[in-house]
């Protein structure tokens, strides 16, 4: 289940509200990023591609939804 | 060239040389429409053959090559600028606006390119930031679904943001001519905001041909 958000960046400041550590070097997998963000550009959003973080874990919907 | 050396079995439009014929010699050579002033055969030479009894020979001109244009080659723009792009999120760049495209391998419906005829392809992304207050920029090229290519251009090098700056990224892409299909993407990153491709000139594009095929 892929959960999408439509606003512009709010999936990525929801993520970066819950974990303030993090910059966008983080998403960055051209600069060892380990946290992949995608829009597919059909509407639906940007979602949680991947998520590879050593030490954070992947949010839940919940989690997101909260901040 | 002597005679003997040109294989009877010809087709139209066709000559062929019949490799079992005695080796050749220097200076042997086919033109086309040559002018043919001088006794050593100048004129407009296909092949040359460069040295006795070598199985080389060489090409003099490749200039309007009859089959140049079953090379493949696209580029595929942006008819406006796009929607807001958020920060730190790769968005795939809606390509809607088709320049060339010689076989109509561009899957417009898709947004990607996926050729027919495997081998090496060069494909290029670049991509204009028109939104204000971005600090970095990354045109990124897609194989199947996965990042295969990509470079950045960040704030470092610019005096205060990035706007209308267009950065650029090319790759040599093996496609397997079936089901391989290369499609570009973006990732930006701004102080406040979002992001703007914009569509003026044809800069944000991607644009692509066949180098070696290899079926």
């Amino acid at each position: 289940m892929v959960d999408y958000y439509t606003t512009p960046n709010q999936l990525v400041t929801k993520i970066k509200t819950l974990y303030s550590d993090l910059t966008d070097k983080d998403f960055d997998q051209m600069n060892g990023g380990t946290i992949l963000l995608q829009n597919d550009t059909d509407g639906k959003g940007d979602y949680i591609k991947s998520w590879k973080h050593p030490t954070l874990s992947k949010p839940t919907k919940s989690e997101l939804d909260s901040v | 060239m002597p005679l003997s050396r040109i294989k009877p079995q010809m087709e139209s439009s066709q000559l062929r040389l019949d490799s079992s014929a005695a080796s050749t010699d220097v200076n042997d050579r086919v033109l086309l429409n040559g002018v043919d002033s001088s006794s050593t055969g100048d004129g407009y030479a296909v092949i040359l053959e460069d040295a006795t009894a070598n199985t080389d020979l060489s090409f003099t001109s490749l200039y309007n090559v009859t089959g140049a244009a079953d090379t493949p080659h696209f580029h595929v723009g942006l008819r406006a600028n796009s929607g807001a792009i958020s920060s730190a999120t790769y968005t795939k760049v809606g390509m809607d606006r088709v320049v060339v495209d010689t076989h109509s391998y561009f899957d417009t419906a898709n947004n990607r390119y996926l050729p027919l005829i495997a081998g090496y392809y060069i494909i290029s992304v670049s991509i204009r930031q028109e939104g204000a207050n971005n600090t970095y920029i990354q045109p990124t090229v897609y194989k199947n679904g996965l990042i295969q290519a990509g470079n950045a251009v960040s704030q470092a090098v610019s005096s205060s943001n990035l706007q209308y700056t267009t950065p650029y990224t090319q790759s040599v892409i093996h496609l397997n001519g079936s089901t391989d299909y290369v499609e570009a993407w973006g990732y930006t990153s701004h102080s406040s905001g979002t992001g703007i491709w914009g569509y003026v000139n044809n800069t944000t594009r991607m644009d692509g041909f066949l180098i070696k095929r290899t079926s």
